[in-house]
């Protein structure tokens, strides 16, 4: 017969390991993904980490600064903002088209910080191509990247299929604020609304600021100062032309 | 009796001539015999008279009058309430009314050459239609008002409109100025015209004035539509030749039946209205204005108001801002403008209007938004101005659509929506999130970026040059450096400012701030040149700048107690930021920097870490004791994504939950 004491015990143990387990899986969720790394090979799963997070943060960072691209399209000012408004007619990307651009920025760009591990001789790795899958939430963006990596450290083998990670930024809701804006304009071609960008930005809880431009162009520069990226805050900034 | 009818046929016969058309020399030969045969008949007339009448008259019984035609009068069209009345040169007309008008003699009418000049008078003897000239100075009964008017004018009265051509000579319109005759309000509307600006009218020459019971207007009649009033400092545009009402109260006039212009120079007051739904003129103000309005020098600063009309009422008015005492000095304030309804403004290349539909405030900044002006230059810096207070009338009722909310113009081609005129945020400079550039009325801020303005509304002495002659202020940066020490101290609590006495600026290694007999000091160290410590090109650290202006307040005990709510705070003696290592003061002055200037994301990581409950608190107390402001206190918790109501606020100080954060 099993004593009380011992079914107390018992029953605490399983309570630890409940809590814990729910603990490591929320944690591990939050981070966006359950990883078990090899001590063997972290070194390499921290370097595509720390690539990672550079490019990710870089891709955001350079892709808010001309209007959601990458690769600029035909209508920008001639320092790199996209239109959204020009000749009356509204060129705002969907957030899938912005998705896009940061898909591409990632694929580009993390090889080029990889430098096939030359950092890392004492491993050797083959990686396969940067597939990456960006989402962006209201609140932040997620990048989620496809990167088969086969490593070789002495006899062993060991294998990576992708890595995640999230930049936290309001990207969400400023496109969700730029679209408004935006879609006013188209309201009233020649005039920009003052009191209802006022209304826009508190709606979101964001801050606006705009610069007259050359080439009848003015600039808006949407900050999101909650959050910041690559040590400032974070800037979405596009064009706006109005015919003179 | 026989001469009357012979004149009766001689006048006849002249009209039916000119209606045939006949040809001058056929008509001199039948006047010359008719002549002849008249003055035949005048000589025996007269000399076979009984009583030696010298103006012998033709008299014709109306139902109400007696209309007694003297020299050269035709009477061409008779009714029972109207006549017409043909005349020659200097000719007479006498009417004799049986009404309160009694006995009025016309006198020296004259055709106007070329047109067929003639009078009309209703039932009253009141004329109500003409055309003629006047050889003499005679007052006439136009409508329901008598007017003087001078010898040799020409008048056109159709329509309830009577436009006076009179001769070059000056006159005075208080002279001239028609009066009602029977009590009733005026009806006509009276047009004063010369070839030269020789009416004179409250001190002023007019080319053209009108007059409509009581009330003056611009008639606008000639091939221009553009009036110049360099005394009072503007131009008026009036494209769709409304009819512009004037004055100069300088007040906003509901019973103008049309465009109005109200302007008094003493007050510094401009008013333009419509109470009609058609726009009123566009008024251009000059450099030589009296409203408040500061052109740069050299610059061709363009500054337009127009009210677009609205029969429920419309005006815009320019006024110039009374002086407000600031620290102990009194400051200029840049003019405000305020409007009812529908309103259009340009400042440079740029407009701005207040759409009654929509109830917004829009800015159009490529294109004109006022008639004949849609490409306006955009060549100079904008006029500083705040558009102060929209107002609108909705279902009979007077609203704020804007609120309190104002739209402030800088002279930098700036503009924008907010609620403190003082310092109408703009974006922050770049890298330095908590600092905002601004848009201010004070009149210094926008011209006159001098270090002597900075002192007078900082109310701190600022030393910019050392022993050695140097300057930080940087001689042709100067303006720029200066506009940014403005910004700084508009960031900053104004009790926070207050502290302070004087600001040092030089090269050293330490930045200190301290105590002296003269009061609080501050030592500020400004890095070497190229090396950007401010995102605004200057080279003072706007942590620096915060850094030591902490040590002041703490210094001077906030605003009362501050130890003690500080050592509450659970932070006292713990240094915020990583990289300066002292204790105990630094603590205060540190965070204060940090936080004021500092990274949202960072300031989150403190507000929501393990020491959350303390920061938050001591975020509230900083606050409490004016080192920072209450917008910047709110910036931090919003950064951090926490409430910053006045329950939570109090709730942070005294550690109480907040929300769904629980403090333990």
């Amino acid at each position: 017969m099993v004593s009380k004491k011992s079914q107390v015990t018992v029953f605490i143990i399983l309570g630890i390991v409940l809590v814990g387990g729910l603990l490591v899986f929320f944690l591990a969720r939050d981070s966006g993904r359950i990883d078990v790394v090899s001590p063997e090979v972290e070194p390499v799963y921290n370097f595509v980490l720390k690539c990672l997070d550079k490019v990710s943060n870089d891709a955001v960072y350079e892709v808010m600064n001309t209007g959601g691209y990458y690769e600029l399209p035909e209508l920008v000012t001639d320092n790199h903002v996209a239109y959204y408004y020009y000749e009356e007619k509204s060129y705002v990307p969907s957030k899938e088209d912005i998705e896009m651009e940061l898909e591409s920025y990632m694929n580009d760009l993390l090889p080029l910080c990889i430098k096939n591990f030359e950092e890392l001789p004492d491993y050797e790795v083959n990686s396969g191509e940067v597939d990456s899958e960006v989402k962006i939430e209201d609140d932040r963006v997620e990048f989620e990247v496809g990167y088969r990596l086969s490593i070789k450290k002495g006899e062993n083998s060991y294998g990576f299929e992708s890595f995640g990670y999230v930049v936290q930024i309001r990207l969400g809701l400023i496109i969700m604020a730029v679209r408004e804006m935006i879609d006013l304009q188209l309201e009233t071609p020649d005039d920009i609304c003052l009191n209802c960008l006022t209304d826009i930005m508190n709606k979101y809880d964001l801050e606006m600021d705009l610069y007259e431009y050359k080439d009848d162009a003015i600039i808006f520069y949407v900050l999101d100062k909650e959050n910041e990226i690559n040590e400032d805050v974070g800037v979405f900034v596009f064009a706006n032309r109005y015919e003179s | 009796m026989r001469m009357l009818v012979f004149l009766y046929l001689l006048t006849g016969m002249r009209v039916k001539m000119r209606k045939m058309n006949i040809g001058m020399f056929k008509v001199g030969k039948i006047a010359i015999i008719v002549l002849v045969f008249g003055v035949l008949f005048l000589v025996v007339g007269g000399v076979n008279g009984q009583d030696g009448e010298e103006d012998p008259e033709l008299k014709y019984e109306w139902e109400y009058r007696n209309v007694n035609l003297k020299t050269n009068i035709e009477v061409r069209e008779l009714s029972g309430s109207k006549g017409r009345f043909f005349f020659e040169e200097d000719s007479v007309l006498k009417i004799t009314h049986k009404g309160k008008l009694g006995e009025r003699t016309y006198s020296g009418l004259e055709d106007i050459d070329g047109e067929d000049s003639y009078l009309v008078f209703d039932k009253d003897g009141k004329m109500i239609e003409g055309e003629f000239k006047t050889s003499k100075q005679g007052e006439f009964i136009l409508g329901n008002e008598i007017v003087l008017i001078p010898a040799g004018s020409e008048v056109r009265f159709k329509d309830g409109e009577a436009v006076i051509k009179v001769s070059n000579k000056i006159i005075d319109f208080d002279k001239v100025k028609p009066r009602v005759v029977d009590g009733k309000k005026g009806e006509t509307a009276f047009i004063f015209t010369t070839g030269a600006n020789s009416i004179k009218h409250e001190g002023l020459n007019f080319k053209e004035l009108g007059y409509y019971d009581g009330k003056y207007f611009f008639p606008f009649l000639g091939n221009y539509d553009e009036i110049n009033f360099k005394e009072f400092g503007f131009h008026m545009y009036n494209k769709d030749k409304v009819r512009v009402y004037f004055d100069f109260k300088g007040e906003v006039d509901n019973s103008y039946q049309g465009a109005y212009v109200s302007f008094n120079k003493d007050k510094g007051v401009f008013v333009t209205g419509s109470n009609v739904n058609e726009n009123g003129p566009a008024i251009q103000f000059t450099p030589s204005n009296v409203y408040g309005l500061n052109f740069d020098q050299g610059d061709s600063d363009n500054l337009m108001i127009q009210a677009l009309g609205n029969d429920e009422g419309n005006w815009v008015r320019l006024q110039k801002s009374p002086d407000e005492v600031i620290r102990n000095s009194q400051q200029k304030i840049v003019p405000k403008i305020d409007g009812l309804n529908q309103f259009a403004m340009h400042n440079n290349g740029h407009a701005g209007f207040f759409n009654t539909n929509t109830e917004k405030f829009y800015l159009r900044p490529n294109k004109g938004v006022i008639k004949g002006f849609e490409n306006i230059p955009d060549k100079t810096t904008s006029v500083a101005v705040t558009v102060n207070e929209v107002k609108m009338m909705k279902g009979g009722e007077e609203t704020k659509p804007m609120g309190n909310y104002k739209v402030g113009w800088s002279n930098f081609n700036e503009a924008n929506f907010g609620l403190n005129s003082k310092f109408i945020q703009l974006g922050t400079y770049r890298g330095v999130p908590g600092l905002y550039r601004g848009v201010s009325d004070l009149e210094a801020y926008n011209y006159e970026l001098t270090e002597e303005a900075f002192e007078r509304i900082a109310g701190i002495r600022l030393v910019s040059t050392n022993a050695n002659g140097k300057d930080f202020i940087r001689g042709s940066e100067s303006k720029k450096n200066i506009k940014y020490l403005f910004d700084l101290i508009a960031n900053m609590p104004p009790e926070q400012v207050d502290m302070v006495r004087t600001i040092n600026l030089g090269h050293g290694k330490w930045a200190y701030g301290y105590a002296t007999t003269n009061g609080m000091q501050i030592y500020l160290t400004v890095h070497r040149p190229g090396s950007s410590a401010a995102g605004s090109g200057f080279e003072l650290s706007p942590r620096l700048f915060a850094h030591e202006m902490a040590h002041i307040v703490d210094y001077n005990g906030g605003s009362g107690g501050f130890n003690r709510d500080w050592y509450r705070s659970g932070l006292n003696g713990e240094v915020t930021t990583s990289g300066y290592s002292h204790k105990g003061g630094e603590s205060i002055s540190e965070f204060v920097g940090f936080f004021q200037y500092g990274y949202p994301g960072t300031i989150n990581k403190y507000m929501n870490g393990n020491r959350a409950k303390s920061f938050r608190r001591a975020v509230v107390i900083a606050t409490k004791h004016h080192f920072f402001t209450r917008n910047r206190m709110e910036q931090i918790f919003r950064a951090s994504n926490l409430p910053y109501d006045d329950k939570s606020i109090s709730a942070y100080l005294n550690k109480q939950n907040v929300g769904n954060i629980q403090y333990s």
